[in-house]
This record gives C-alpha cells, structure tokens and sequence, in this order.
C-alpha cells in the first residue's frame, strides 16, 4: 500500500528529472553520481530503461549467439523495456523475448560490486558479456513453464564490473502476466535496477526481514482485536458496535495482508492482482470505520451514513474497472474527516471516553502531517512510514477503539454489578419487610390472642371481684344478721315495754296520779328515742350491705370515716363469729374525732376496712389456734387526722406477715389462705382502691407479732 | 336477788331497767351490769358472792360469753352462781358448749322478759 498509495500521491511530484539517461549513441553510461541520492520508492537503485534492443521471440541458440558481445544487434529494433501496453514495440509482444544493452561503466565504478535486479512481473535470465549472470524466476515458452517472480523478496544479487563496455542480456518472458493482465497493471515488461549493494540491501531489507516481521504484527494485532470483538458480539449481540470493530479491525488487517502480499509474495502477476485492489479497499475502508463510529455515538444511523456507503460501493466497483484512484482518494479524506468529526463532536457532548478515540484520531493525524514532512523535506524511508502508518497512527485508532469499548463494557459490568447489588439490597430489604411483615402479623395474631385474652381476664377479673365481694359479704352476712338481729331486739322489746308503760300510764292516770304519769312518759319518750336509734341502725346496716353488694357509683360523697370504720369493724367482727364459733377477739377503736366527714367512695373505701379487719381478725385467730393461754388476740382501729391526710390504721397482734410473703400482698390473686379460703384479690382491690383515692396503704409487721396497715387518704 | 348482765350492747341497761322497773323499785331484784366478760369478771373479783344469777351473751369481743362461763365455773364461787347464756346464735354448738361448761339455761335473743322473769323468780 504504502508504496501503491505514495506512488499515486507522488508520482507526478517525483517524476525523476534524475532518470535522464544518457542517450548517446545506442549505449547507457553508468556513473557514480547516478547512483548517489536515489529515491527509497525505487528501493534506492536506479532504473536502466533505456537505449534496450528488442528481439521478439525465443530461439534455440539464443543463449550462445544473442549474449555475445560480438552480435551485431542492429537489425534489432529500439525499445522500453516495460512494454506498456498502449505502447508496445512494434515487433509486437507474444510473451517472450530477448534485450540487449551496450552499457558503459565509469572507471570509478570499475571492480566494486553493484546490486543488480529486474524488477518484473514475469521471468528473467540476465547475461553479462555471454555469460549467464542470473535468473530470476524461470523463463518458459508457455504459461504453464513461467515461474514469475518477485524480485522485491530476494537480496538482488551482486555483480562486478571488470571492464567499462559490457553487454547486458536478458531473456524475459511475461506469459502470465499478459495473458491475465490485471487492469492494475499496465506494463508486461520489467525495468532493470542497479543500484549500490549496502543502500539497495537496506531498502531490500527493510522489504523483507523489518517489513515481514512489523507487516505480520500488523496483519496480528488488528485480526486479534477482531476476532475478540467479533467473540464478544456473538456472546452479546445487541452490542453492535462489537461487530462494526472487529469488521473495522479485520478491514485494517486486509490492509496488512494487501500489503504483506502484494509487495511480499514472490508470485509477481499474484502481487500485481492484490494491487489493483488498493483502489476498492481505499473506497470502502474508512466507511467502515464510520459505521463503527456512528454506531458508538449515534443512536440512529445518520442519512450522511448512506451517502458515504453508497459513494464507496460505487467508487469501489468504479476504481475497480477505471482504475483510477483519484475518487478513492477523496472519498477516503472525506471519510476520514467525517471520523474525526465525529470524534470531536462526541467529545465536545462529553460523551463518556470519546476522548480516549479521540487521542487515537490525534495520534494518527499528527503521524500523517510528520509522514507529508518527511516526505516533502525527503528524509522519508520505509522504516519510517511503517513506524508512523502503523505504530503510531492506525494502531493508535484500534487501540483506542478497542479500550473504549472495553471501557464502555467495564462500565456496563460496573452499572450491572451496581444494579445487582441494587437488585440483591432489594431483594434483602424484601426479605426484611417480608420478615418484618410476617413479625407484624405474628405480633397482630398474638396480639389479638393476648387481646382477647385481656378482654376474658377482664370478665375473669370481674368476675373475681365480684365473688371476692360476695365472699365478703358472706363473711358479714352473719355479722350483718347479728348486727341487725340487736337493734332489731332493742326495737320489739323496747316497744314491748313501751306498751307496759303505756297501760302502766293507763292506770295512772285513772288514778289520778300524774306525777307517775309525767314520769312513765318521759321513760316512753326515752324508750321511743332507743327504739328509733335501733332501728336506724339496722336501716344503716342494711343500707351499707346493700352498698356493698352493688357495684361501686364510683362517686365520691362525705363520709364519716369514723363511723364507717365502726360499722365494718362490728361487721366484720360478727362475720367472723359467725362462721367460726370458737373465734373471739378483743377489738378496740381510737377514733380522732376531728376529722369530720371526708370526701371518698365510701363504699369502696369501706371495703378496704373490712378487708384489713377481715385478714386481722383473721390473723389473730389463726395465732389463737396456735398460741396458748395467755395469748389475748386484739384488734385495734385508729383514725388520726393529720395535715393533710387521714390516717387509717389497723392493727392485730397476730401471726404478721413472713418477709418473702411481704412484697407480694398487694399482687392480685396473692395468698396465704387455704386454698378456697381466700381469693387473693382482697389487699390487691384495696391497693387500687386506696391508689383511686389519691391515697397511699403499707404496712408494717414483724413476724409472730404483729401487723399493722395504714392507709393515708387526702383530706 | 342480784343479778350480773353481762352485755357489749349498752342499751341492754336500759333495757333491763325498764322491764324489770317493779322488781327493781320493790328491791326484789337488783341489777348489776357489766359490757365486756372481762368486766364481769372483774366484778365478781370485788363482789364474790353478790351476784346470784349472771347473764351473759355469748358474743362480745374479747372474752366471749362462753369464756367467762368457764372462768365462773372452774375459778369462782360457792356456791357457785346460776349463769344462764343469752345469744343471738342459738345454734347446737354454742348451746353444747355453753351446756358443757356448766350454764344453768341458755336463752335465745330475742330474750322473752316474760319468760326470763318467771326464771328469775323461781330461783328467787
């Protein structure tokens, strides 16, 4: 290519002035300057192509008679040696023929070797002064016996010069290529080149080892970075811009190929075939790379896509037949600008990593404008255009290429694995919320059962409550009946003996005693006034058990404390005695009588006292059953107005409370009675009571001694 | 005749003095009162042998009735005084015990005076 492509760009500016031959006569003069700054398009040596004499045909004895340097070659006819086709020797050209040159050697040029080669599409044996010198390729009659060769492949073999006139003789044939002459070829014959051994060696070199080894890796890296671009598109499809890469990078490796084999394959009509295809490859090269660029920053391909497309199938196939590179050429700028347009665009969208294709682009661009330097200032060699067409320009496009789209997948990899980590924190958080969900609806089941269970305890409790009262009231039944069984007593018999006094009266007054008369009435009245106190004393009783028995207004009223504790302490006490014969009990009271009436449920505050004096009558009969002779069970009551409060307190001398019983007296269901004596919810119901009141109840006791509750209520 | 009622029910008093006004006035009967068995006792200590008849209830805080019964008849008195037990209660246990310990009578409350009267006279 690179040779292909700067002919094409340079041709007419290098049309060598240098290539001046010498025509005298019918010789060519070789000199030393002739050989000094030649060009490294003609692998620095110089081109004999003039003053030939062509023989058409073969002949049997050619070889002995046409080398010699004594054979008159004047009948032969003048000609070039590169056989143009719209040019060809007037003998005409049917595949095969001889060439005869006088050349004169310059002294200074006498006994030093030279590189000597024919540059050729065909077969050569080259004769000096009758001898065979060399052969490259093998020349044959037919195409079939024609071994083209390449020349560009080999080291050119050396020749010496021993005396300034020589003849120069060459049996050339060219079947192949003028049988399948590719359109890109326009000349059958070859050109002869001299040049000196270490400059042309070099050029020669620089063909074959540096080239071959710097071309493979050229044709390599680009067919790696398709082939794995091309692997990652078939693992994901929709990643298009794989594909358009590795097509990109395979076009660019074609590049490599073409190179490679057009210059390097020794077939020389093969090489001159994959030359001609320069002129569609230049065309439909960059449109790839367009493609690939627009599908990296274009979600829609843009119309100008299809005007490149169509412009390069047509100047491809056009070029192909036409053979002229100039609309390759253009649109391989117009394409080229068109990617870096591209590239710059997406940079100033700041288009994430366009940047680093964009540095590729740089690269590339800076190497093209240091390759146009170089070659205008001439200090251009092969060495030199691998190194920036290659190195440092089209390596750097795939290069960045290929790292954008491995930055572009690490960057889909990052976004997935962020995704998944997203995905897999919800996925947790689901869990957590289905934990918590299924935690909710445990809590709401156990919180309905614990729900219902509270609504059955509150019945149960009720219920407790009310046995608790109606055991209560059991225990007072009998006190009660006692209680109102007296009053009731005092009531018929002091009415008994109202009704004596009466008729007593009777009789008095018949007598006409009325001084007995004023006194009998004044007993009457005095037994009137016991009578209606007994029997307000069994309506208070009465009145209280009813009080008790119903369920609490909850309403607080005035109420004589003093009385209250009165009433329950006899109540309680005759309850007691009533159920347990043998029971008895000294029970005193200690009234203040300052305290008045106090505002309390007295209800509930009264079944607080008869609880206390319930469990102390209680606890000195238990301590009775137990205790001998001299123990004397009591029960004292005592009301004490203080600042603020009233002070209620009961106290026995009874068994007291042992001290791991202490903390739990006031726990509902707590007991130390027999089971079925007590409910246990007796000082629980009294705790709350006295707590409802604004009131404060503890106790104090010493085990085997005594015990004594007080309750502080708020005046 | 002295008599020792032995009542926590103050109105008792009262009560007796009412319905025994005649015997009382005529000092054919004389009444002597006590409101706990701690007090009767106390009583008989100072006055052993006035008291010919006791009347006790049965249920009094402190000494009960029943008690005080035991104490007259084991400690006190010789001849020893007829007691007779007034309760409220008048069920077996009260009356076997009450028996067992040696009273004279047991009568029911309400007490018939009528009744108690003839008692007393025929001890009289």
């Amino acid at each position: 290519m690179k040779k292909k492509l700067l002919l094409i760009l340079f041709v007419f500016i290098f049309t060598s002035p240098l290539l001046i031959a010498q025509e005298k006569k019918d010789y060519f003069f070789l000199t030393d300057s002739m050989l000094k700054n030649l060009s490294w398009l003609n692998n620095m040596s110089l081109d004999i192509n003039g003053n030939w004499k062509y023989h058409a045909g073969d002949s049997v004895f050619a070889s002995d008679i046409w080398t010699k340097p004594d054979f008159d070659d004047n009948a032969w006819e003048k000609t070039q040696t590169t056989l143009n086709v719209d040019s060809l020797p007037g003998r005409g050209w049917n595949g095969i023929g001889w060439f005869r040159l006088h050349l004169l050697i310059d002294s200074s040029l006498l006994n030093k070797p030279l590189s000597l080669y024919v540059s050729q599409p065909g077969a050569s044996e080259v004769y000096l002064n009758g001898k065979l010198f060399a052969r490259f390729g093998e020349v044959g009659a037919s195409k079939n016996n024609e071994v083209t060769l390449n020349t560009l492949t080999l080291i050119p073999p050396l020749i010496v010069f021993t005396q300034q006139e020589n003849i120069l003789a060459i049996r050339y044939s060219g079947f192949n290529v003028m049988q399948n002459r590719p359109p890109t070829v326009s000349a059958l014959g070859f050109k002869l080149a001299i040049g000196k051994p270490d400059e042309v060696n070099k050029a020669m070199l620089e063909h074959g080892i540096f080239f071959k080894s710097l071309e493979a890796l050229v044709i390599a890296i680009p067919l790696t970075f398709a082939l794995i671009h091309f692997i990652l598109f078939l693992f994901y499809r929709r990643e298009k811009s794989n594909l358009y890469f590795a097509l990109f990078a395979l076009i660019l490796a074609l590049w490599g190929i073409l190179e490679h084999e057009s210059v390097g394959n020794p077939n020389a009509v093969f090489s001159l075939f994959l030359k001609r295809l320069w002129l569609p490859y230049l065309a439909i090269m960059p449109v790839v790379g367009l493609r690939f660029l627009y599908s990296l920053f274009y979600k829609k391909i843009p119309n100008s896509f299809w005007f490149f497309l169509f412009a390069s199938v047509g100047i491809a196939i056009w070029s192909w037949f036409a053979l002229v590179p100039i609309l390759s050429l253009i649109l391989f700028i117009l394409s080229l600008a068109e990617m870096i347009r591209i590239v710059i665009v997406a940079m100033r969208k700041r288009t994430s990593g366009a940047w680093i294709i964009g540095v590729g682009f740089a690269a590339f661009s800076i190497s093209l404008i240091l390759i146009l330097i170089l070659i205008v200032t001439n200090n251009f060699s092969l060495t030199l255009w691998y190194i920036l067409i290659y190195l440092t320009g089209v390596l750097p496009i795939l290069l960045s290429m290929s790292v954008f789209l491995s930055q572009r997948i690490a960057f889909a990899y990052k976004s997935l694995e962020s995704e998944i980590k997203k995905t897999l924190e919800l996925r947790l958080e689901n869990a957590r919320k289905e934990t918590e969900l299924k935690k909710a609806s445990e809590l709401k089941a156990a919180y309905q059962a614990l729900e219902e269970a509270h609504v059955n305890l509150q019945a149960t409790q009720a219920q407790l409550i009310h046995s608790e009262k109606m055991a209560s009231l059991g225990e007072l039944t009998a006190g009660i009946a006692h209680e109102i069984q007296n009053p009731l007593n005092f009531v018929n018999n002091f009415s008994e003996v109202n009704k004596e006094l009466l008729t007593e009266m009777k009789g008095e007054m018949d007598k006409g005693n009325f001084a007995d008369v004023k006194e009998i009435v004044n007993d009457i009245i005095a037994n009137e006034e016991k009578i209606n106190h007994h029997g307000k004393r069994a309506d208070g009783i009465v009145k209280s058990m009813l009080q008790h028995s119903r369920s609490s207004s909850g309403q607080k009223e005035p109420a004589d404390i003093n009385a209250l504790c009165d009433e329950y302490l006899r109540l309680g006490y005759h309850g007691l005695r009533a159920k347990d014969k043998s029971f008895n009990a000294k029970f005193e009271t200690d009234f203040d009588e300052s305290i008045g009436k106090i505002n309390v449920v007295a209800q509930d505050i009264g079944r607080v006292i008869l609880n206390l004096i319930t469990n102390a009558f209680y606890s000195v009969n238990e301590k009775r059953k137990s205790a001998g002779e001299g123990y004397h069970p009591s029960v004292t009551i005592k009301t004490k107005k203080m600042e603020k409060q009233v002070k209620i307190t009961v106290r026995d001398n009874g068994n007291g409370i042992p001290q791991k019983a202490r903390d739990k007296i006031f726990q509902p269901f707590f007991t130390t009675k027999p089971a079925g004596e007590g409910t246990g919810l007796g000082l629980s119901l009294s705790y709350d009571i006295v707590k409802a009141h604004g009131g404060e109840i503890f106790v104090d006791t010493r085990e085997g001694q005594f015990t004594e509750f007080s309750i502080l209520l708020p005046l | 005749m002295k008599v020792l009622v032995v009542d926590d029910e103050k109105d008792v008093q009262t009560l007796f003095e009412q319905r025994f006004r005649k015997e009382m006035r005529s000092g054919e009967m004389k009444f002597v009162f006590a409101f706990s068995g701690e007090e009767a006792l106390k009583y008989l200590g100072n006055c052993e042998h006035e008291a010919v008849l006791i009347l006790s209830d049965i249920n009094m805080p402190g000494m009960s009735g029943l008690e005080l019964l035991r104490h007259i008849k084991e400690k006190h008195h010789e001849p020893p005084p007829v007691v007779m037990m007034i309760t409220a209660y008048g069920d077996s246990d009260n009356y076997n015990t009450a028996m067992k310990l040696g009273a004279d009578d047991f009568l029911t409350k309400p007490v018939d005076f009528i009744s108690l009267k003839e008692k007393l006279k025929a001890i009289n």
